[in-house]
């Protein structure tokens, strides 16, 4: 799956990004604050939040088995398949709108990938117990590939790096009161890695960046702190 | 010596071995018809040159630098494998032909003019080796101003190569040629040619990978 994203300049879609936190984030006349009317047990007006998730994920693209980044060293990009990650996020909500940082790290049989992502959610029904939500989010990921390089001597683990990718996910939110929400989420990451480094600590720029398309399917659980004067 | 390249053999065999995604051509890597492709691009290079600076030949003595990036491809030609030395008396001789009564001395300090002259080579394509000849003429008072210069066409053709064992990856991959002329653009910073800019501006200034799908 190949999303037009890729053939945009990647300062185009950091400011696609930042538009679209902004947006998310500023006071609105409409939208969920008119859910301020009509309080209920499940509004959370103001509040930080830290959350954990876990789910699995399956990451394609370049990471089939098919690719190699040939330079200093040979590097195989293995088949990746489908792995567990687990996921850690701080964040800040508003009225049903919220930005959170995210780090990542989801391990399959011959690699790990890491990320630190800054997303952006919008739930459809903050004062509601079940809150369907949509997120957008720009990632930063890297990848440390299991003895997937070779300098034509010695073998070893090769990191792909200077990972750039944009997500899109959404997911159902069950409240349970202010303090405590579980979620269900699916979502698709597309990401790319422009520099790469093996076995013989030669690191480099990759020609034609390295991609992988990711679908992750998670379950959450967050810890609201509501704040003051929030109402 | 048969000994030391047995072992060689068996070295880059367990390599792949334990390497298992390779797909291994059957043929010699990185061996080119390089000397061939090369003296028409020489040809096409100097005439470049010459038509950018007519008068700049005349009446004086022309100095002459050879110079073939540093990258691990063989030139074969006359089915013998070429040194890349070998290969730079080549061109140059091909050149003292081309500059007839105009080389009258090689002695750098002596000359009026300085013919430098590069082959270029771009091994950044995995299956591909690309070749450019570029000639830049400067007088010996002001070398870092340019009299004439000259490229040839970027001539392009298939390589071969052992695809999972590097064996062609050992070294720099050269030159990263466009098919733009940067004839004007240099030359017009003002900035000089000869171990200056031209290569820095070519060259990558890290080692660069090329993602390739098989």
């Amino acid at each position: 799956m190949a999303p037009p994203l890729e053939s945009m300049p990647r300062s185009v879609v950091l400011a696609i990004l930042l538009l679209v936190v902004v947006g998310c984030t500023s006071p609105r006349a409409h939208g969920p604050a008119a859910d301020d009317r009509y309080p209920s047990d499940y509004v959370i007006p103001r509040a930080f939040y830290v959350g954990t998730r876990v789910g699995s994920t399956r990451l394609r693209g370049d990471f089939d088995g098919r690719t190699q980044v040939v330079g200093p060293d040979t590097i195989d990009v293995p088949d990746a398949g489908t792995g567990a990650a687990t996921a850690f996020a701080v964040g800040y909500t508003k009225h049903g709108r919220s930005i959170e940082v995210v780090y990542t790290r989801a391990n399959y049989d011959e690699l790990e990938t890491s990320s630190v992502a800054l997303n952006a959610l919008y739930a459809l029904r903050a004062n509601e117990r079940v809150q369907p939500y949509a997120l957008v989010g720009l990632v930063f990921p890297w990848a440390t590939l299991d003895d997937a390089s070779t300098d034509g001597m010695a073998i070893g683990d090769a990191d792909l790096r200077s990972g750039i990718g944009l997500q899109l996910a959404g997911g159902v939110a069950w409240m349970f009161g202010q303090r405590v929400a579980l979620d269900l989420r699916g979502g698709y990451l597309w990401q790319e890695f422009s520099e790469a480094e093996g076995v013989a600590g030669s690191s480099g720029s990759i020609d034609d960046a390295v991609n992988g398309s990711q679908f992750e399917l998670s379950v959450g659980l967050t810890f609201f702190r509501l704040l003051r004067g929030g109402r | 010596m048969k000994r030391a390249l047995l072992i060689l053999a068996a070295t880059q065999l367990t390599a792949c071995a334990a390497h298992n995604a390779h797909i291994v051509e059957l043929v010699p890597p990185d061996v080119v018809d390089g000397a061939d492709r090369v003296a028409p691009l020489v040809d096409e290079a100097f005439r470049a040159l010459v038509d950018d600076g007519p008068d700049a030949l005349r009446n004086d003595e022309v100095a002459m630098a050879v110079e073939i990036d540093d990258v691990d491809a063989a030139f074969a030609a006359d089915g013998a494998l070429l040194e890349r030395e070998e290969l730079r008396e080549r061109i140059e001789g091909q050149l003292v032909d081309l500059l007839g009564d105009a080389l009258t001395t090689r002695t750098v300090d002596a000359a009026e003019l300085r013919l430098d002259v590069w082959l270029l080579v771009d091994m950044g394509r995995i299956d591909a080796v690309s070749l450019r000849v570029a000639c830049l003429l400067t007088h010996r008072d002001a070398p870092r101003e340019t009299l004439a210069y000259g490229e040839s066409h970027i001539e392009t053709f298939e390589r071969l190569r052992c695809f999972g064992c590097r064996d062609d990856f050992f070294g720099d991959t050269g030159t990263r040629l466009r098919n733009e002329s940067r004839s004007g653009g240099v030359f017009l910073l003002g900035t000089g040619y000869y171990y200056g800019p031209y290569h820095n501006h070519y060259h990558s200034p890290r080692s660069t990978y090329t993602r390739v799908r098989n």
